[in-house]
């Protein structure tokens, strides 16, 4: 048990989010790379196929209508469940089929439909669980108490209240995460994410169920954290959300991509408007 | 030979308790999500019950159906009083399985104080042996059997033929959608639990009566085997489960036969286990919706 | 002194199932395999006391080294438990699997004569420092008790207050989420287990010790439901809580109703009243109050960001969902 549960820690990286060829948006090889992805339920195949990129430092969208098998994408890219077929790269390794640990710890972190917080912590503690390599989680750091993590844990704290003042919840930090509202559960779950210093956000409609006000929040601080060089890839059905977010837009149905490009190109495709009226 | 055959005559005589069981189990399970630990120990209510009827001069298979129908609305105010509250309040599937084993050990423990933990008897029911097919059963064995055979038989035609058993087939699928289907899944549990809670009661008159001499422990010792035969066969799919307590009694009877008597619950439990780590949905997989297992 | 094992044993499983939620109800089996293990290797060869009992090993080992091996196969034991429950599977089909385990093993051991004399069980395990005059051999295994208690209690207290505490409940909230944050819910609930078998190990092993035997007739389910109560009813994840429900569960309603007066045409009836007594609580409680009397304290860092917010959630975990999914 040894350091098994801190094995495998993602390569070091600098304060704040992870900044990942900035500014080299052409040219530079693309942080995520998913090609010839099939997942097979029982007989159903829910993807079928799918092939796309996302580059370092954007925020890449992925639609389509229900059951087109976007969140199938994202739950096999996060390694939630294996792939029937087909290779993901992230950061120019083949990471297929590795399981959503591993993954998390190499910077491809992940977000769920529904927001997912550990309701028995408090939300101060939801952020601080999440920071990697913790030295006291280590026998040693077990063991040894507070003289091993205790110069850790406070820089940690610092860093989780600056999340917790940016996103506006400094004053919910020590109620449990089970008590808070919906949209501060996601809100949680992003600044939890952030923790980890990710390089890759998988965000599974982060704007369901928000007001439209939150919607304009998150979508601000979206950009921030893209401005900051993280990569973001959002499955969402808010067209207009895309349309103000994604500088890509990759469009899905029956397991297949349709079409690629920016949103005000997809609307012209005909082929996206059919799966839109028909799907 | 002739050992491996009465073996095999013997399991099937205890594949028929098994199956009545298991049967009333995974039913339980099916409409309620509840794994009902209380189960096991509703089984030995029955069999006092049993003891008590049959004390007052009832024969022993009136005993049997009045036993089964207390039990079976035992079961019923269970399920309406607590358990189906407790549910409607959001407790933990673990929480819900604590409060079954705390409540098994409560009845338990009730029939201790007042019956005595002593073992009971109904004296000699089991009659005149019959041999058959080189299988020697008695003619308690062979009613066992039939009465099994006949309830599976009204089982299969209430959920196959009637507009209750297709309503209950499809609360067991998706409550929530039966529900707005128009469905009164409430009075469809109570149904259920009714059904199932019978089928308990009758089963544990019937391993009382294939046993011999019982305590207070009879019914959870039985049903690990129980669960065993239920989950071989699918959990929530009754006609798995009376393939699944076939399976499990004439298995462990074989095995006892031809290995170690004393192994013979080993081989049920072996039989659980490998079934649970490699085909947790039972034999027929696939047909069962893997919501209801997989976290 | 049976307070003392009984408590190392609640807090073992508290450790499994208050904090790290892990269904175990086949906790009375690592107590078990603490036992058995001492048994073996205190008791010396078996032709040493008339063969009377046929074991494996044998050895002559000192206590101390014992109860080490004992925490060893109790951790041991645990782990082979948890993978068991390591299938993705509903919470309460784990928990399933592991009372069918628990049964299973007592089976084994019961039917296998040869490995730890079958359903007859160990008996004349010397307690070591009865030498030496009986009452006062008593009082130093008690002290010797206390001992393990304190720390254990210490080893525990690093285990749930700390940032490796802080990421088991995160587990036990939601294993989903706490693999999305790069941490191996396989490692962290196999983990789990070791320690808390290693508790349950020791906790046999000071326990037949003491009361020089151990069959199999002697652990059932009821013995880790008693445990489950003490847990449930002095809060879950809470540490002191839990040993507080250990007192009451054990002390007074386990040991207490001995002291009601015996009916002579119903042997057994006291004990009876014990059990029914101990499950209606266990009831009363996850309806009631699932939180416990004590629950888990809410861990606040620094200075509080604003006085005031005091109310909020009144409790920690809960058998309850608290997420509506």
């Amino acid at each position: 048990m040894a350091n098994a549960l801190d094995e495998q820690a993602p390569p070091s990286l600098p304060g704040g989010v992870a900044v990942v060829g900035r500014g080299g948006a052409g040219g530079s090889a693309p942080l995520l790379r998913v090609e010839h992805l099939v997942k097979h339920y029982g007989g159903v195949r829910a993807v079928d196929g799918v092939s796309f990129t996302v580059a370092a430092g954007t925020i890449t969208g992925l639609i389509g209508p229900n059951g087109a098998g976007k969140s199938t994408v994202l739950s096999v890219v996060s390694g939630f469940t294996p792939p029937t077929g087909g290779r993901i790269w992230f950061d120019g390794r083949d990471v297929t089929g590795l399981p959503m640990h591993r993954l998390a710890r190499t910077g491809l972190v992940r977000t769920f439909q529904l927001a997912r917080v550990f309701g028995g912590l408090t939300t101060l503690e939801n952020l601080l669980v999440a920071a990697p390599r913790q030295r006291g989680l280590s026998p040693l750091g077990v063991l040894g108490g507070r003289f091993v993590w205790g110069a850790e844990e406070r820089r940690l704290v610092e860093r989780a209240r600056a999340l917790l003042r940016r996103f506006g919840m400094a004053s919910k930090a020590d109620d449990y995460a089970r008590t808070l509202s919906g949209g501060q559960k996601r809100a949680v779950e992003i600044m939890r994410c952030m923790m980890m210093r990710p390089r890759l956000l998988l965000l599974d409609e982060p704007m369901a169920g928000l007001s439209p006000r939150l919607v304009v929040e998150l979508e601000q601080i979206l950009v921030e954290l893209r401005d900051e060089g993280l990569a973001l890839l959002v499955v969402e059905h808010e067209l207009e959300t895309v349309d103000r977010l994604c500088a890509t837009v990759v469009a899905m149905a029956h397991g297949r991509v349709i079409a690629e490009g920016t949103m005000a190109d997809l609307r012209t495709r005909r082929e996206v408007q059919d799966s839109y009226v028909v799907g | 030979m002739s050992l491996l055959i009465d073996a095999i005559g013997f399991g099937i005589a205890s594949g028929a308790v098994l199956a009545l069981g298991a049967v009333g189990f995974t039913v339980q399970f099916g409409i309620s999500s509840i794994l009902n630990i209380t189960y096991g120990s509703l089984m030995t209510l029955a069999a006092y019950f049993g003891l008590l009827l049959v004390g007052a001069g009832l024969s022993i298979w009136l005993a049997l159906a009045v036993g089964a129908l207390m039990v079976g609305l035992i079961s019923v105010v269970f399920h309406r009083v607590l358990l189906g509250p407790m549910v409607k309040r959001g407790i933990r599937p673990f929480g819900l399985i604590v409060v079954t084993v705390a409540c098994g050990i409560v009845l338990q423990y009730i029939v201790v104080a007042v019956v005595g933990p002593t073992a009971q008897s109904y004296g000699n029911v089991s009659g005149a042996t019959l041999r058959f097919l080189g299988m020697t059963f008695t003619t308690a064995q062979l009613v066992i059997i039939a009465i099994t055979a006949s309830l599976m038989l009204a089982l299969h035609l209430l959920l196959t033929r009637t507009k209750l058993g297709r309503a209950m087939r499809a609360t067991s699928a998706n409550r929530t959608l039966a529900q707005s289907c128009g469905i009164a899944t409430d009075r469809i549990s109570d149904v259920a639990w009714l059904i199932s809670g019978s089928l308990c009661g009758a089963a544990g008159v019937a391993l009382a009566i294939t046993v011999a001499t019982f305590d207070f422990t009879l019914g959870s010792v039985f049903l690990v085997p129980m669960i065993a035969a239920a989950v071989l066969g699918g959990v929530g799919q009754p006609y798995g489960a009376m393939l699944g307590g076939l399976v499990v009694g004439i298995s462990t009877q074989v095995a006892g036969a031809l290995w170690n008597p004393a192994y013979q619950d080993v081989i049920a439990l072996v039989i659980l286990i490998a079934m649970l780590l490699l085909r947790p949905r039972g034999f027929f997989g696939a047909a069962w919706s893997s919501r209801r297992l997989l976290a | 002194m049976y307070l003392g094992t009984d408590l190392l044993a609640a807090w073992g499983l508290n450790l499994e199932f208050g904090v790290a939620g892990i269904a175990n109800l086949a906790y009375i089996v690592v107590i078990a395999a603490g036992a058995y293990t001492y048994a073996v290797l205190t008791l010396g060869p078996t032709s040493g006391n008339g063969g009377f009992q046929q074991y494996i090993l044998g050895f002559h080992l000192p206590f101390a080294v014992a109860v080490v091996a004992a925490a060893l196969a109790g951790a041991l034991v645990g782990v082979v438990i948890g993978i068991t429950g390591l299938k993705r599977l509903r919470q309460d089909y784990q928990g399933m699997v592991m009372l069918v385990v628990s049964l299973m093993a007592a089976t084994v051991v019961g039917a296998d004569t040869g490995l730890f004399n079958g359903q007859a069980g160990l008996s004349l395990v010397s307690n070591p420092f009865s030498g030496s005059g009986s009452a006062r051999g008593d009082w130093t295994y008690v002290a010797v008790v206390a001992l393990a208690c304190a720390v254990g209690f210490l080893v525990l207290r690093r285990f749930t207050g700390g940032p490796m505490g802080r990421t088991l409940r995160a587990m036990r909230d939601d294993e989903h989420a706490v693999a999305a944050i790069g941490r191996s819910v396989v490692k962290l609930r196999l983990v789990a287990q070791a320690v808390g078998g290693a508790f349950g190990g020791v906790s046999g092993a000071l326990l037949v010790g003491f009361i020089g035997g151990w069959s199999p007739s002697a652990w059932g389910y009821p013995e880790t439901l008693a445990l489950l109560t003490a847990i449930i009813v002095g809060g879950m994840g809470n540490n002191v809580g839990v040993s507080i429900g250990t007192f009451v569960v054990y002390l007074l309603l386990l040991q207490g109703v001995q002291f009601l007066p015996q009916v002579a045409s119903h042997p057994g009836l006291t004990e009876a009243f014990g059990w029914i007594i101990l499950g209606a609580t266990t009831v009363a409680f996850v309806w009631l109050r699932p939180q416990g009397v004590f629950p888990e304290r809410r861990p606040r860092f620094g200075p509080r960001a604003r006085s005031g917010d005091g109310g909020g959630a009144p409790s920690g975990p809960e058998l309850s969902d608290s997420v509506g999914a």
